[in-house]
């Protein structure tokens, strides 16, 4: 169904075929002049055949004789369809295509060492940015940067967990790194490398020298869009070389490409806390707490969202049980964090004690922890075993440290 | 298809390609000239300077987005001639050179000069889309968009053109 904005654009786009049928048979004429430089060109290549030949024995003459048909050859030429096809394409050209994108996506190479990473990279311009990771030694898989709001944000698809954490500006931030290469692009040491081909591809290319760094740029000779840029650095003994190919400038770059999913639960590092695109129940807390005793030797941890005060020896315990999380998965971490974001969901009243240390996995008859659920007059207790139970406030059992600090 | 008989030698299929896109590569030219005869000198540059680096172009599925990005480094080196030879001529009334083409019907007039205002994406979104008979098909390859990712950007020009319409009449009363 057409509406009158419709039909008036249509009516716009009509004045653009004007003389459209002249103008053709007008350019197919021009097309056939240009046919005829390419015969002209077979005419070079047989003067060529012929300067080559016996007839001319005396260097001199030969050099003199190719001069003066190449220069009337050329003088012919342009006589007959005009200057001959010279590339136009220049660095300001190639800098005004990079400038004008707003967005910008490429494949992008890191080798630092013996380190290698490689990211399909999406940036936004002016603020966010997209990588998505296709080679790393390190766990994550996805990292956004926000340099508006200042935030960077680690997705682990495996989890549907995003971390959400400040940016200080690490000096993998991609965005500040593109915008330093635009800054070097602007500086006007750039040199013309004349045509080369780039994996069998014709290109136009560019080198900046920087103190410590060399850059070069790839363009296409037709259309001044960058292929490739390399950046080589050798500062201070701190080498590395980054490579961003298969560059598109100005594709449609969505916003929700810099938001995690809809079905992803969001760990904020700064406030603490995590959101989850579902309710949080009895059952995360058990699986929460259920991670623990496989890392201490089939006991709970001495302290989960409270427990015995933080003396200077419970501080030295805690510390050389962290330790041994270091092998725990993502499944793991995230269990651990859905356990502590239902305590801390609890309302105000709740009660909530942690009495789990050292408690072994399996026992049945020695609490864990427990809380008084809202409006209720019993307790909910965990037990070693995993089991939870409904206990009278009278029957809760004794706690040296809690009769202690009470 | 077309593309391999213009390697094999059939102009008349460079002609065909002629007809697809000729309107197409005017109306990029005009964003950057604002006057339809340049846009015509423009475009019969931009199909020569095809057919001679026709054999440059790897995906002949991508004809469409190669040559509009012929044309728009064609209109900049327009650009920057014309700039030199408006610093050259300084002195001289050369106004008559830049003269619009006259309005035939004012609406479309006014339309056809907000359409120039619009961002460069959103342009190119309205001109595939109107010049390859009001079809997505080709217009979202061209652009190099997903097909809704084309109709997005297609939507996003259309509201600011109707916003822009609503601003003028407004302006008229």
């Amino acid at each position: 169904m057409k509406t009158p904005l419709d039909n008036d654009l249509n009516k716009v786009y009509e004045s653009f075929n004007q003389n459209h049928d002249h103008l053709r048979e007008t350019l197919m004429a021009s097309l056939s002049a240009h046919s005829g430089k390419r015969k002209c060109n077979r005419l070079i290549n047989l003067l060529q055949l012929f300067i080559r030949g016996d007839t001319m024995k005396v260097r001199i003459t030969k050099l003199a004789a190719a001069a003066v048909i190449i220069i009337g050859v050329f003088v012919g030429l342009y006589l007959l369809v005009g200057p001959v096809g010279v590339t136009t394409v220049g660095w300001a050209d190639v800098l005004e295509n990079i400038e004008a994108a707003r967005t910008v996506m490429y494949i992008f190479e890191i080798e630092k060492g013996d380190v290698k990473e490689v990211f399909k990279t999406r940036i936004k311009e002016p603020y966010l940015c997209r990588k998505d990771v296709i080679e790393s030694p390190y766990k994550y898989k996805v990292a956004i940067r926000n340099a508006k709001s200042n935030k960077r944000m680690i997705l682990f698809p495996n989890t549907k967990m995003a971390v959400i954490n400040d940016d200080e500006g690490s000096p993998g931030d991609e965005i500040r790194a593109y915008e330093r290469l635009k800054k070097d692009f602007r500086d006007g040491t750039e040199k013309n490398l004349g045509r080369v081909k780039l994996n069998g591809r014709e290109t136009i290319c560019f080198e900046i020298s920087k103190e410590n760094r060399k850059i070069t740029v790839w363009a296409d000779p037709d259309t001044a869009l960058p292929i490739q840029i390399e950046e080589i650095s050798d500062e201070n003994g701190n080498k590395w070389r980054a490579l961003r190919s298969d560059i598109k400038f100005d594709i449609e770059l969505d916003d929700q490409l810099f938001e995690p999913p809809a079905d992803y639960s969001l760990l904020d590092l700064k406030a603490g806390r995590t959101q989850t695109p579902f309710e949080l129940t009895e059952k995360h807390l058990i699986e929460g707490l259920a991670v623990y005793p496989k890392y201490l030797d089939g006991k709970f941890c001495t302290r989960y969202m409270g427990g015995r005060p933080l003396t200077e020896e419970v501080r030295k315990k805690c510390k050389a049980e962290v330790e041994k999380f270091e092998g725990w998965s993502d499944e793991e971490g995230n269990k651990s964090n859905f356990g502590c974001e239902f305590i801390k969901r609890l309302p105000e009243g709740s009660d909530y004690q942690y009495v789990g240390e050292d408690v072994e996995l399996g026992d049945a008859n020695t609490p864990v922890c427990w809380w008084k659920p809202p409006r209720s007059k019993t307790y909910r207790v965990v037990y070693g075993d995993l089991s939870i139970r409904d206990v009278e406030p009278g029957d809760l059992p004794e706690i040296t440290w809690l009769t202690e600090q009470k | 298809m077309l593309i391999r008989a213009v390697f094999a030698g059939d102009k008349a299929a460079y002609e065909k390609l002629y007809d697809r896109y000729a309107t197409l590569v005017r109306a990029v030219c005009y964003d950057m000239t604002g006057n339809l005869a340049d846009a015509q000198d423009l475009t019969q540059d931009v199909f020569m300077r095809a057919y001679e680096k026709l054999d440059r172009l790897r995906n002949p599925a991508r004809f469409g987005k190669w040559l509009v990005g012929i044309a728009r480094l064609r209109c900049k080196e327009w650009r920057r001639q014309k700039l030199r030879s408006q610093t050259r001529n300084a002195g001289l009334n050369n106004a008559q050179a830049v003269a619009p083409d006259p309005p035939d019907d004012s609406r479309i007039e006014q339309l056809r000069e907000m359409i120039t205002t619009l961002p460069e994406k959103e342009r190119l979104a309205l001109h595939t889309f109107y010049l390859q008979g009001n079809s997505a098909d080709n217009a979202h390859r061209i652009m190099g968009l997903s097909r809704s990712g084309f109709y997005r950007v297609l939507e996003r020009a259309r509201k600011r053109l109707e916003q822009l319409l609503i601003a003028e009449q407004e302006n008229i009363r």
